[in-house]
């Protein structure tokens, strides 16, 4: 009465055997050469330390990983190829490619528009963050909490300086999650507010998922309010989904997003 | 903390005192490092951290800075100008008396409770809701016999509401919070000695309600009208309370007996609502004074800051008691959804049931009612409505979903005991599974989705066991009645609950504002492609099913 080939899979399963909608095969990657296959091979510098990744296959895999893109497959995938060979940021999802400020995700940015970026250097620069931060956010941290994050992390740390003055600033961390997977966290991130609306948020964030793709991070994961409008545009602009909704998950009542992006 | 507790915490402890007297008893003998310690500090690096080895930065996370009034609780006691009162503290300066109180007093103290406990429902904390009533750190205590009888009675609800939410398990910290700080409950006081006291105290009232009654022929002055009316009010309240508690009993008898019962206390209780909303502003209010954090304007015996020290000394939470006719307005909802509870034992099989519970869920009821509606399904005897077991349950429901033959006594198979064997093996597998499916829906709206996503897991494994099974049996079958088939009988069950999860897996992220508006045609091509289509495929199997079995039966 059923035929195996009507049974339906759950799970995993399904996604290899569904039929991709026709709009993405329409647009299929034409790059020739450096094509993602999802599977990103490290090369190790001197010291051990993975500095860049490069790719070696053409790619089977190509249609799976744009199937599991979350992007709308109404986007015409980009044909972009990139001069700097070896960079690593073009084989990732499609998704993470295609940003308002993609030129920049190439360059390292060291400074644009008069604000300088650069990663935090020694406990001096501390009090600014803190000062920064304490002033936007609605939980109070120790400066513990900030010490916790940055002497580990130092290099997911990031400053945005207009000359001497700190405006902006990024905290974050990178660790594996449920022995599985290497999950890095923003846990805070600040622009002072007669600086807003400059991208300098957009920028920070860029370098420190840059910093974590360069130590093997998969995804990437934080927590907003809600009602954070402007938090939740800079990260969905950057390609973050909204992964999970906690209730009443703020010392103040207010409910949060648990926003994620998937590098792998 | 619980064994060293009396009737009332201390809220005190080492004293209170600024004065730098050193008690007498004292076996410390503190000395002065400050010196040597910043001079010991200099010597560090900028940025260096001297710390034990098992306290480190992720431990230090928790730390507070002390004094700090964003970061200490504490704080908040020595911030305010005004002392904060103990029972003890507030009877001896008269702050609180616990006799001769007047009605008006009366009606804003049941009030200003009836507040904390639906702030209490809400997610807040004993310590800064409900036991910020100070009448009911002892009881005992009091001679006031309506007051004594209320305080009492109002420790019995809580006793029992933290009870049946906490066997439900169907909560999260950000639904609810049980922890009783050592509080006594008043447990010498049996259930039916509390209703008793509350009893003796509404055939007073109604002595006088009667007595100040119009009658005919006569005029009453204002006065006496007066105290018609406000011992009604206060009557109404007392008989409410005792009603409350006795409904909330009645759903805790065992095999549903106190439904009925629950169902017209209910009833009383919505009458008695409109007399008391309507007479709130009989009761004594607060002082318009200024409402700082955690520290608001009260009446007599309420202490906002009372238990402040019982609290973890981590970053204040600010807890807004929610004004009397809101609190009203909640327990309005609680009785309405305990009324649809009470319809609970009349459904038959397990579809209908999750079918029931789903669409209870949709208006995000109250902690509360979901746990005693769980708690009505699935008693801690584990038996469905206390009477059935889990697999008699849920072999019906299967037999009515698509009468496979092992489950039909017309069956061969039916008396196999091999077969019989195999099934009962599986069956026992199905419990965990298809209880857990009930108790994802008595979760708030956020966690079900999480839950939904893990549940697949064991479906799936599931399945794969019934697959097996159905295959045996199929093969056992076909060797007695070549004409009826046993092929994924059980399989196809399990499917459909399994596409029911999925789906609502999906329907979540629409309410839970999960999606990005280019993602939404995505989830509207998989449900519509995918899961709807394969969810109908199974209802047809299965009717067909259904269909050949009768007519099997027929030719027999």
């Amino acid at each position: 009465m059923i035929s195996e080939s009507e049974h339906p899979l759950t799970g995993s399963d399904v996604n290899k055997n569904l039929t991709l909608p026709t709009s993405i095969e329409d647009s299929k990657p034409r790059i020739e050469g450096k094509i993602p296959n999802g599977k990103i091979n490290h090369l190790n510098d001197e010291n051990g330390r993975i500095v860049r990744n490069i790719s070696t296959d053409q790619d089977n895999h190509k249609m799976d990983l744009v199937a599991q893109c979350t992007c709308g497959s109404g986007v015409q995938h980009s044909n972009e190829v990139d001069n700097d060979d070896e960079s690593s940021e073009h084989l990732l999802c499609e998704s993470v490619r295609r940003v308002h400020i993609e030129s920049q995700l190439e360059d390292d940015i060291k400074e644009i528009d008069g604000i300088s970026y650069t990663v935090y250097e020694s406990e001096k620069q501390m009090p600014d963050i803190m000062r920064l931060i304490t002033k936007d956010l609605s939980e109070p941290y120790s400066i513990y909490t900030y010490r916790y994050f940055i002497h580990n992390w130092p290099k997911l740390c990031f400053l945005a300086m207009d000359k001497e003055k700190c405006v902006g600033a990024i905290v974050c961390k990178l660790d594996m999650h449920k022995k599985m997977v290497r999950r890095g966290y923003i846990a805070m991130l600040a622009v002072d507010a007669d600086y807003r609306r400059k991208q300098i948020g957009s920028r920070l964030v860029m370098k420190a998922i840059k910093g974590m793709i360069a130590d093997d991070c998969d995804e990437v994961v934080l927590e907003t309010e809600i009602t954070n409008k402007a938090a939740l545009r800079l990260y969905e602009n950057l390609g973050f989904v909204r992964d999970k909704r906690l209730f009443r998950y703020y010392l103040n009542g207010v409910d949060a997003l648990r926003l994620k992006l998937w590098l792998r | 903390m619980e064994g060293t507790m009396q009737t009332q915490p201390p809220s005190d402890p080492g004293g209170q005192g600024s004065d730098g007297r050193v008690d007498s008893k004292s076996r410390y003998d503190w000395k002065d490092i400050t010196e040597e310690f910043m001079s010991s500090a200099s010597a560090l690096q900028m940025g260096e951290l001297l710390h034990d080895t098992n306290f480190g930065l992720f431990e230090a996370m928790s730390a507070i800075e002390m004094m700090d009034p964003k970061m200490d609780a504490g704080m908040m006691c020595n911030q305010i100008q005004r002392k904060v009162l103990t029972f003890d503290s507030a009877l001896e300066s008269g702050a609180i008396k616990i006799k001769d109180l007047s009605i008006p007093e009366l009606i804003g103290i049941m009030d200003t409770s009836l507040a904390c406990l639906v702030t209490w429902l809400e997610g807040h904390s004993l310590a800064q809701t409900v036991f910020t009533n100070l009448f009911l750190h002892n009881p005992y205590m009091i001679d006031d016999k309506c007051l004594k009888a209320f305080s009492i009675l109002m420790l019995k609800l809580v006793d029992h509401i933290r009870d049946r939410v906490n066997r439900a398990g169907v909560f999260e910290e950000e639904d609810f919070q049980s922890l009783t700080y050592g509080f006594k409950m008043a447990a010498d006081v049996t259930d039916a000695r509390a209703t008793g006291m509350m009893k003796e105290v509404e055939d007073d009232l109604n002595r006088i309600i009667k007595m100040t009654r119009s009658k005919v022929g006569e005029e009453r002055d204002a006065q006496t009208e007066q105290e018609h009316e406000i011992t009604n009010a206060l009557f109404s309240r007392v008989k409410f309370f005792r009603l409350f508690l006795m409904g909330l009993l009645s759903f805790s008898k065992e095999k549903c007996e106190g439904i009925p019962q629950a169902q017209k206390l209910i009833c009383q209780l919505l009458e008695l609502l409109p007399i008391i909303r309507d007479t709130i502003c009989m009761g004594i209010q607060p002082d318009n004074k200024e409402v700082g954090k955690n520290d608001y304007p009260t009446i007599m015996g309420f202490e906002p800051l009372v238990n402040q020290r019982l609290l973890p000394p981590t970053f204040p939470r600010y807890t807004v008691i929610r004004s009397r006719e809101e609190a009203l307005g909640h327990i309005e909802g609680l009785l309405y959804r305990l009324q649809i509870v009470t319809t609970v034992p009349e459904l038959t099989t397990f579809h209908i049931i999750m079918e029931a519970f789903q669409e209870f869920s949709k208006s995000s009821p109250c902690v509360l009612s979901r746990s005693i509606l769980q708690l009505t399904l699935l008693p801690v005897n584990k038996r469905v409505f206390g009477v059935h077991t889990m697999v008699d349950f849920l072999k019906d429901t299967i037999r009515n979903f698509i009468a496979p033959p092992v489950l039909s006594q017309k069956s061969a198979l039916y008396n196999n005991s091999q077969a019989k064997q195999y099934v009962d093996a599986w069956f026992v597998q199905v419990v965990r599974p298809f209880t857990a499916l009930v108790q994802i829906t008595g979760h708030n709206r956020a966690r079900q989705r999480d839950k939904w996503a893990h549940i697949l897991e064991d479906l799936s494994a599931l399945q794969e066991e019934a697959d097996k099974v159905d295959a045996c049996l199929h093969q056992m079958l076909t060797k007695m009645e070549p004409n009826r088939q046993h092929i994924a009988c059980l399989g196809n069950w399990v499917l459909y609950h399994t596409l029911q999860a999925m789906i609502s897996y999906l329907l979540a992220g629409f309410e839970l504002e999960l999606y990005a508006t280019y993602e939404y045609h995505y989830v509207y091509w998989y449900l519509y492609e995918m899961l709807y289509s394969w969810l109908i495929n199974t209802l047809h199997r299965a009717d067909n099913f259904l269909l050949e079995n009768e007519t099997m039966a027929g030719e027999k």
